[in-house]
């Protein structure tokens, strides 16, 4: 420990003795009335006893790299310092409003159980946690993903071109999927033969076949084959990847439509409309609301299946955010920072979809039978 | 010929090896209304979803309003928008509101304009007491009231002709009387009515005909008093009795009715349009209905 090194010593056995104080505390049946007070008491108690544990395990490994000290400050010293206060007062405020008269009981009841159960499950994956954050390697990793000076290059302009350029693919490929996908669901659900074994044969091939071997198909196969040119990267990735996508997309928009209720396509044929028109006005209104989830996953995974697309050979403007990453990592210094970068930009993308979703999931609730 | 509104000759419709219709002749005259009771798996749902095509008879004819809807060359779409049915489970729209549910086939399939369709919707709606909900969505509804704006959807096609595939027995107790009343003030207005129920007072009081139907064959058929108070054949007989007075049924006749439960179970399997089981406590009897059956 590079940081406050005699005050350490000192705080580790304070650290301890605490620990302990709480561990029995939350073990005499008599001591907590209620269970919250309970369950923070073990809690605390096992969060204490994990620093002296995470600062003296030693892995063996030759000098570790310390928490950088601004951090290690923070985190070993006040933080438990906060923790060894709060577990004081708890006692403390404890044993003054304790009831003068306690009634007689033995052992620790069901409802203390329960506390001590939820105590064990707080403060376990606490400890866990405290113990990995000393141990890890931070000046690694602080060199290898967090050096700023490595995204110089590539931000903002490279970064935000090649954000639009996901987008981009992602929404082109969405939309061969979703109008390709809907012909597959309502040629599955065809009276007629021959449409069903069309689209259940789609669907078996695009499904098993990896999605690369379609983006280098469409690329390079397919213009060779009927000596056409694909003029736009955009399009050849949304052709590509709409074509795999199409295939999953199928299948959920078919389950969409066959979980709307047979009465209500009965009660629109009985008030003499067409089949058609059924569909369009009945079957699938409610069957978008039903498949809104598995379609939301549908382009997430389509968002993330864009990175694919550099192997139909990209121009430096054409680049989407995974491109981006494996050049940024080649850079000389800096590391891996690009890809930690380029991950929280997919989130970008994705968290507020998800977001959306659920808002939209939330506004058709009132027309839910 | 001319007031004859549906006409039946022979049919018969199976499920698979499940025999369920077994030759029906049955003739409804214009403005007469005629309800249709029998056993659960007797075929009267299968019967009355036959008449506007929703099952596909194995054999037989049915003319609707002259028009031969088991010919596969007519526009059936086009004969039942003169039919309205309304359904056990009401299936209305959900995703639609009242006015909605009522508006949708008016304009998309009589052409009408929003404005007319809308004026006749709130017309039908005031006519079964629902003005006023006009901009709810049906899950907002009660059972009762979700029923009677099916019928007021139905009515609003200007049908000659309605079909009623047990309209009260998904509904609570309390609320089959509405719903009940409404049938009864559209009966009494003239319109042309099947009706399949379990509700044995109405029949007596408001059908014209009665026709009890057992495993697939027409039993009986007659004015509607009659046969309710006074069946003519055994079967109509025992039924009857079962249902207008279940505290009394015998211990010696504990299972007599279980073939017809099996049969009934087993149409539930392949038909695909569940029947719910009958309420405990029985049809008819229910306390709240407008229409008291006295004993007799």
């Amino acid at each position: 420990m590079d940081f406050l090194i005699p005050f350490m010593q000192v705080w580790v056995i304070a650290e301890l003795c605490v620990a302990a104080v709480m561990l029995v505390l939350t073990a005499l049946p008599h001591f907590y009335t209620t269970a919250a007070p309970r369950t923070a008491s073990l809690t605390l108690g096992l969060v204490l006893l994990a620093y002296p544990v995470g600062i003296f395990i030693d892995k063996g490994t030759g000098p570790k790299d310390p928490l950088p000290v601004a951090l290690g400050n923070i985190f070993v010293v006040y933080l438990p310092g906060v923790l060894m206060a709060g577990a004081v007062l708890l006692a403390v405020v404890t044993l003054i409003r304790r009831p003068k008269v306690t009634t007689p009981k033995r052992g620790l009841k069901r409802s203390d159980k329960r506390a001590i159960g939820r105590g064990l499950q707080y403060g376990l994956f606490l400890a866990l946690l405290i113990v990995v954050v000393i141990q890890m390697n931070w000046d690694y990793l602080s060199q290898r993903f967090f050096t700023v000076a490595a995204l110089r290059e590539a931000w903002p302009d490279q970064m935000i071109h090649a954000l639009l350029n996901t987008l981009k693919y992602t929404l082109g490929a969405f939309a061969v999927s979703l109008t390709l996908g809907m012909i597959l669901a309502l040629a599955k659900l065809s009276s007629v033969k021959l449409y069903r074994y069309l689209a259940t044969g789609y669907i078996e091939l695009f499904r098993g076949l990896p999605a690369l071997l379609i983006v280098m198909a469409v690329a390079y196969g397919v213009p060779m084959a009927l000596g056409i040119r694909i003029p736009t990267l955009a399009l050849k990735a949304a052709i590509a990847l709409g074509l795999v996508s199409a295939a999953y997309m199928a299948e959920s928009l078919r389950a969409g439509i066959q979980a709307v209720p047979k009465g209500q396509v009965e009660a629109a044929r009985s008030l003499g409309m067409s089949y058609g028109q059924t569909m369009i006005s009945v079957v699938i209104p409610q069957a978008i609301r039903i498949v809104l989830p598995p379609v939301t996953n549908e382009i997430i995974l389509l968002t993330k299946d864009t990175s694919l697309v550099y192997l139909a050979g990209v121009t430096m403007a054409e680049w989407e955010l995974t491109k981006l990453a494996r050049e940024s990592v080649a850079e000389p210094y800096g590391g891996l920072t690009a890809l930690f970068a380029i991950g929280a930009c997919y989130l970008i993308i994705t968290l507020p979809l998800g977001f959306l979703v659920r808002r939209m999931e939330k506004g058709f609730g009132k027309a839910r039978a | 010929m001319s007031d004859v509104v549906v006409q039946i000759e022979g049919l018969h419709k199976s499920f698979g090896d499940h025999h369920v219709l077994k030759g029906i002749d049955l003739t409804i005259h214009e403005r007469e209304v005629v309800c249709v009771i029998g056993p659960s798996g007797s075929g009267k749902s299968t019967l009355l979803r036959c008449v506007n095509m929703l099952e596909q008879p194995s054999a037989g004819r049915v003319w609707l309003l002259g028009t031969e809807v088991t010919d596969p060359e007519v526009d059936l779409d086009e004969v039942r928008t003169h039919v309205g049915m309304v359904f056990q489970q009401f299936n209305l729209f959900p995703h639609k509101t009242v006015l909605g549910n009522l508006t949708l086939a008016q304009v998309k399939v009589l052409g009408r304009s929003r404005a007319e369709a809308e004026a006749v919707a709130r017309r039908n709606l005031e006519q079964v007491g629902l003005a006023d909900r006009a901009d709810a969505y049906p899950a907002q509804l009660s059972g009762g009231q979700q029923q009677r704006v099916a019928i007021a959807r139905a009515l609003s096609m200007d049908p000659k002709l309605m079909l009623f595939d047990e309209p009260t027995s998904a509904l609570d107790p309390e609320l089959v009387g509405d719903v009940l009343a409404v049938m009864r003030d559209l009966a009494k207005a003239g319109m042309t009515m099947m009706v399949v129920t379990h509700e044995m007072a109405f029949a007596r009081d408001v059908g014209d005909r009665v026709v009890f139907m057992d495993d697939g064959v027409v039993v009986e058929d007659g004015p509607a008093a009659q046969v309710i108070t006074d069946p003519q054949t055994e079967r109509a007989r025992v039924f009857l009795h079962r249902v207008l007075h279940p505290t009394e049924v015998d211990d010696a006749e504990l299972g007599q009715t279980d073939a017809s439960r099996a049969a009934a179970a087993s149409e539930r399997g392949r038909g695909g349009h569940g029947h719910r089981p009958p309420r405990a406590g029985g049809y008819g009897a229910g306390g709240a209905s407008p229409i008291k059956l006295t004993d007799h």
